[in-house]
């Protein structure tokens, strides 16, 4: 296991330099933004990543939800994933808003606007942090109750992020990708993407496994401190 | 100047991997935490 999870941070790496290597070098610029436009292959995955990881978040939300009075031992595993995935999920959040910001500095000249796919983008960041924090300030089961159904309550901003830019019109660019006609990249651009997104999503998995294990740990801690107060009772 | 090297091209790079990198070292410091405990 150990020399699996090595080979696969190996590969993680192998993959984002080769990504890097053919969004910088390989890929042609764009025709109006020029080199500017290569923030494309370090954004697009961040919210690709953003939008797994808070998916696994749901899921497991649901399995913990549903199993949590039959299977105790499934319920912890599931709400550990949650923990794990939302906290990856925040981090791409970040990074998609940063990463935008930059780029509609460059493009628009301003950092930010109260436009409907940022301020989408924003409020569900902004729920997720609310997540962890309860996480974070609260324990014991009725944690883990509150936090699953926060999850539920809180996925449902996903969507209406996917569709800001097809329902309202206003300063982030149209959908490039699944927009209709006259929407993707163009093929010579693809390459570039598609290996930074291989090599963000590897990343994901590997960080969220470590943090996986570590919060699995802890929790059989907390157990063992349970059954430990209990016996001194 | 080489265009290829748009400052904010730079600095959009530079942010995510700072970010990952934070996180990761965030995970880290967890992993170190939660060994140390479990061994108790």
């Amino acid at each position: 296991m150990k020399v699996l999870r090595w080979l696969w941070a190996a590969a993680t790496l192998a993959v984002l330099a080769n990504g890097f290597r053919v969004a910088m070098f390989v890929v042609p610029a764009d025709r109006d933004q020029g080199d500017l436009s290569r923030i494309l292959y370090y954004h697009v995955p961040s919210w690709c990543g953003m939008a797994i990881f808070f998916a696994l978040n749901l899921i497991c939300s649901v399995v913990y939800l549903s199993v949590r009075n039959r299977n105790r031992a499934l319920a912890l595993k599931a709400d550990a994933l949650a923990l794990t995935s939302a906290e990856m999920g925040v981090v791409y959040c970040l990074i998609g808003m940063t990463t935008g910001s930059i780029w509609g500095r460059a493009a628009w000249g301003i950092w930010w606007t109260w436009d409907a796919r940022l301020t989408t983008t924003l409020v569900l960041w902004l729920i997720y942090v609310a997540y962890l924090l309860l996480r974070k300030f609260a324990s014991g089961a009725e944690m883990r109750t509150l936090a699953a159904v926060l999850a539920i309550f809180g996925y449902a901003d996903v969507p209406i992020v996917y569709m800001s830019t097809r329902w309202w019109r206003t300063q982030h660019p149209a959908p490039v990708f699944f927009g209709g006609p006259n929407s993707g990249l163009d093929p010579s651009m693809l390459p570039a993407l598609f290996w930074n997104m291989a090599g963000w999503i590897m990343w994901g998995i590997m960080v969220v496994s470590f943090r996986y294990m570590a919060e699995r740990r802890a929790q059989q801690v907390e157990e063992k401190a349970a059954v430990a107060a209990l016996e001194v009772a | 100047m080489n265009e290829l090297f748009h400052r904010h091209l730079i600095a959009a790079y530079t942010v995510t991997w700072v970010i990952h990198l934070c996180y990761l070292g965030y995970v880290a410091l967890k992993w170190r935490q939660t060994r140390r405990t479990g061994d108790q």
